[in-house]
């Protein structure tokens, strides 16, 4: 079984070291990046999944989503905005995002998140 | 020079003058406004009707007795006059006998049928002549009488004393022919007045007599005597009386009816009743004559009747005339006028005395008023000078702008943001100012308050330095004068560039805090809740509880963080709401789940908990019903239950969150809803906070259009309910 590969940016090493461990923990391939203008670079071999800080220094999570869901290529990856924002269900809705998280979340939550997205990417993946 | 003084000198005095009157005047007006005064009018008016009347009823008496007198006068004049007459005739008639002492039977018949005594009207009813017998001329008298009584004689009176016999009498009645020969003054009345006429030789009434007219009439009179003195006593002096006894005596026998009733023939319309008593006593026995046929007492009582006595001294005796006005007296006719005038008097005076009060009350309440125009004056006065300096003094822009926006007034903080003294921007028209994107808003706004209508707005104006916009909060309103007429828009407008800067700076503070305090929890949680699973996959259960126990404050620190900046949005009115549609009773799950994390022994349960639709913030309704289930868990026991209730109207939807714990007094119910306040209580330290969750509950559901509320009792513990629409309106604007 293929490890389902998670891109994860966030500005903060604590939050991206915790993730990292966590997500790794419970089979994910996970890369981090403190910069968000690294997912670009690795678009020739895209996530399954994006988990991005909306406020980050260099550039806006908010912008990458909605550079990823303009990109015939990219706009059927889920993306999940996470910030510590109040606004952030209406950031997300505004941005395309498939998912949001507020900051501090409960892991289980994340993982429930993680899991819905799951579903849909395993049968686009079956029928490849 | 010197005319000039004078010129000034000439003016003070008018001034002085002027002042003069009008210090009078407001003395009058002073008096006029006493109460005395209306009263003392009514007095003076009162005084001046009794006055006129009486002097009106004083005149009619004078003119009345006046006329009285006059009747009077006239009465007696004719009383006397008529007495004279017949003293005047019978003395014509004695002359006879005085020319020739031998008058004969015939002689007497002849003179006495001139006076025409049997004409009814004529006063003298008899004339006779009464001889003075002595022995010696007895036989003479005797031959006399029976010249016409032939069978007369003296044979039964004595021979030797003298006595007097009536020796002629005409008319030569039957009645009368009895009365020839007797001795007249065997009459004391007739001794006396024969006596009194020897002694004087004048004429001489006798006194009141009652003599037969027929056998059965009988008439009231007089006679009168004259003496007819001797010859020897007519050549010794005419007119001294005699002291001898004189030949005889000519009577003449008067009937007051006829002599006094004649008087009346003369005034057939006579406005006087007379009485006629004989001597100086006015007593009925006296009564001689009765003009009127009444009695005195008779007369009416209604009307004044002037009286006069009077006494007629005539043929040497005193008659006593009364006098009374009958009915035919003319009275005055300010008699009958009086009582008109004192009724209009009296009316009149009334009329004064209410208008006179009438005015005193109107001087009184129109002083009043008056006083009090001059004191709001006076109060308009001091607050417009309070209003104005206000203006004057004002950071704020204080404009007055009328419905097109032309500038009426512009307070001098004007000039530092635009460049432009007020006086200036008087007269032009504020729309130049405005940022083109405003003035459809500036317009409405306008025409709101020109309506009378109360505005509040931000607009931009382009200041005059350097051309860049500014923002002014303004509040105006249209300025309503006594007639309800809007006369101007008044705008009191700030700069808020700086607060706009402060706020601007404050929001994102807010963000920046809100994102660096919770980053570093989202890692520790991270952390923790990989330990969590790193321990149980361990079975290191010591380990895992402790990472619970980490895990639960990590949430109260989330939660604590939370409440902090959610006040601070609120403070700055940035709490907006992101509406959604949800199912309610998921949301009371997920609340009760993650409270369980932190509170897993209280029990709780749902009564009536059904699945209900409404739109509304998910996230911010789940923060209240927290807030309320955390509170209840708080004040109370873990072995209280907490109950969940959900009562659904057509629009609303009602949820109470039960608890039996510590209860709240009713004194402090109002303040739990206010920032920062916390009920004290054993359990406080069970669930500490800043005392911010009631308050961000009630900002959250009245952002809703819902109500809070909450009924406890001390020791019994409380109800919490929240009460919102099935679907909010999104009404509030996001910036």
């Amino acid at each position: 079984m293929n490890k389902r590969r998670i891109f994860i940016a966030d500005d903060d090493d604590a939050i991206l070291d915790a993730l990292h461990l966590i997500l790794s923990d419970r089979g994910y391939r996970v890369t981090c990046s403190t910069d968000g203008r690294e997912i670009f670079k690795q678009l020739a071999h895209p996530p399954d999944i994006f988990l991005l800080d909306i406020w980050m220094s260099g550039v806006d999570g908010t912008d990458i989503c909605l550079a990823l869901k303009s990109d015939t290529e990219t706009k059927n990856i889920p993306v999940i905005l996470v910030s510590a924002h109040q606004d952030i269900a209406q950031i997300a809705e505004e941005a395309g995002a498939d998912g949001y998280l507020v900051k501090p979340f409960e892991i289980r939550k994340l993982l429930e998140l993680l899991e819905q997205f799951n579903q849909p990417i395993l049968s686009v993946g079956s029928k490849k | 020079m010197a005319s000039k003084h004078k010129y000034s000198d000439s003016r003070i005095a008018i001034l002085a003058v002027i002042i003069e009157i009008r210090s009078i005047n407001q003395r009058l007006s002073t008096w006029i406004s006493q109460q005395w005064f209306s009263m003392f009018i009514l007095f003076i008016s009162l005084v001046i009707t009794f006055s006129f009347t009486l002097t009106t009823l004083y005149l009619a008496k004078i003119k009345e007795e006046a006329r009285f007198e006059s009747s009077v006068s006239r009465t007696q004049r004719t009383i006397e006059t008529r007495l004279d007459t017949y003293v005047t005739i019978l003395k014509a008639e004695a002359g006879l006998f005085v020319a020739s002492d031998e008058v004969t039977a015939r002689e007497f018949y002849l003179y006495t049928k001139q006076l025409e005594l049997e004409k009814p009207d004529t006063g003298i009813h008899a004339v006779g002549y009464i001889s003075a017998v002595t022995p010696e001329n007895q036989i003479q008298v005797q031959d006399k009488i029976r010249q016409v009584h032939p069978d007369f004689s003296f044979s039964d009176r004595p021979n030797n004393t003298p006595f007097t016999a009536v020796t002629y009498l005409e008319p030569n009645s039957l009645t009368h022919q009895q009365t020839i020969g007797t001795d007249m003054s065997q009459e004391p009345i007739y001794k006396e007045a024969m006596n009194q006429a020897t002694k004087t030789g004048s004429p001489v009434l006798s006194g009141k007599i009652r003599f037969p007219l027929s056998e059965n009439m009988h008439q009231t009179g007089f006679l009168l005597f004259i003496p007819i003195p001797s010859s020897q006593d007519l050549s010794a002096a005419d007119t001294k009386p005699q002291d001898s006894e004189p030949l005889g005596y000519l009577f003449g026998v008067l009937v007051a009816e006829n002599l006094f009733g004649e008087i009346l023939q003369d005034f057939p319309h006579s406005d006087i009743d007379f009485w006629i008593y004989d001597g100086v006593v006015p007593s009925p026995e006296n009564s001689l004559y009765t003009s009127n046929n009444s009695d005195i007492s008779g007369y009416s009582k209604t009307l004044p009747h002037y009286s006069a006595t009077s006494t007629i001294t005539t043929a040497g005796r005193h008659l006593t005339v009364l006098y009374i006005t009958n009915h035919n007296f003319n009275y005055s006719l300010e008699r009958s006028t009086y009582p008109y005038y004192l009724v209009v008097g009296l009316v009149i005076s009334f009329l004064v005395f209410a208008l006179s009060r009438l005015h005193s009350k109107s001087v009184i309440s129109s002083a009043k008023a008056h006083a009090e125009l001059l004191s709001s004056q006076e109060a308009l006065r001091r607050s417009s000078i309070q209003y104005k300096t206000l203006a004057e003094n004002a950071s704020d822009l204080v404009t007055v702008v009328d419905a097109l926006g032309t500038i009426l007034y512009a307070s001098p903080s004007h000039e530092d943001l635009f460049g432009i003294t007020p006086d200036e921007l008087v007269g032009t028209s504020i729309l130049p100012y405005i940022h083109p994107d405003d003035f459809e808003k500036l317009q409405e706004k306008l025409t709101s308050m020109a309506e009378g209508g109360h505005e509040q707005a931000i607009f931009r104006v382009q200041r005059q330095g350097d051309g860049a916009y500014t923002s002014l909060e303004g509040v105006g309103t249209g300025l309503i004068d006594e007639h309800g007429n809007v006369n101007g828009i008044l705008i009191i407008s700030r700069d808020i560039t700086e607060r706009e800067a402060i706020d601007r700076r404050k929001d994102e503070f807010i963000s920046i805090a809100s994102h660096e305090l919770k980053t570093p929890v989202t890692s520790l949680k991270v952390y923790t809740q990989y330990l969590q699973q790193y321990f149980a996959n361990k079975e290191d259960r010591v380990s895992v509880e402790l990472l619970n126990k980490m895990d639960r404050q990590l949430l109260k620190l989330t939660r604590l963080i939370r409440d902090l900046l959610d006040v601070s949005r609120i403070e700055s009115g940035k709490l907006d709401l992101n509406l959604t549609s949800f199912d309610v009773k998921t949301v009371i799950s997920e609340v009760l789940e993650t409270l369980a994390l932190m509170q897993p022994k209280h029990q709780v349960h749902l009564e009536k908990i059904t699945k209900t639709k409404i739109t509304a913030d998910r996230d911010r309704i789940a923060q209240v019903i927290t807030n309320l289930v955390a509170n209840a868990m708080k004040y109370s026991s873990e072995q209280q239950p907490i109950i969940i209730s959900q009562k659904k109207t057509k629009n609303t939807i009602t949820l109470c969150v039960q608890d039996f714990g510590t209860g709240i007094p009713r004194s402090k119910q109002k303040q739990i809803f206010e920032r920062f306040f916390r009920v004290d209580g054993p359990k406080q330290e069970t669930f500490a906070g800043f005392g911010l969750g009631l308050y961000i509950a009630r900002e959250i559901i009245e952002k809703h259009h819902g109500k809070i509320w909450v009924k406890s009792q001390v020791g019994k513990g409380s109800t919490f309910c929240i009460t919102i629409p099935l679907q909010t309106k999104n009404t509030l604007t996001s910036t």
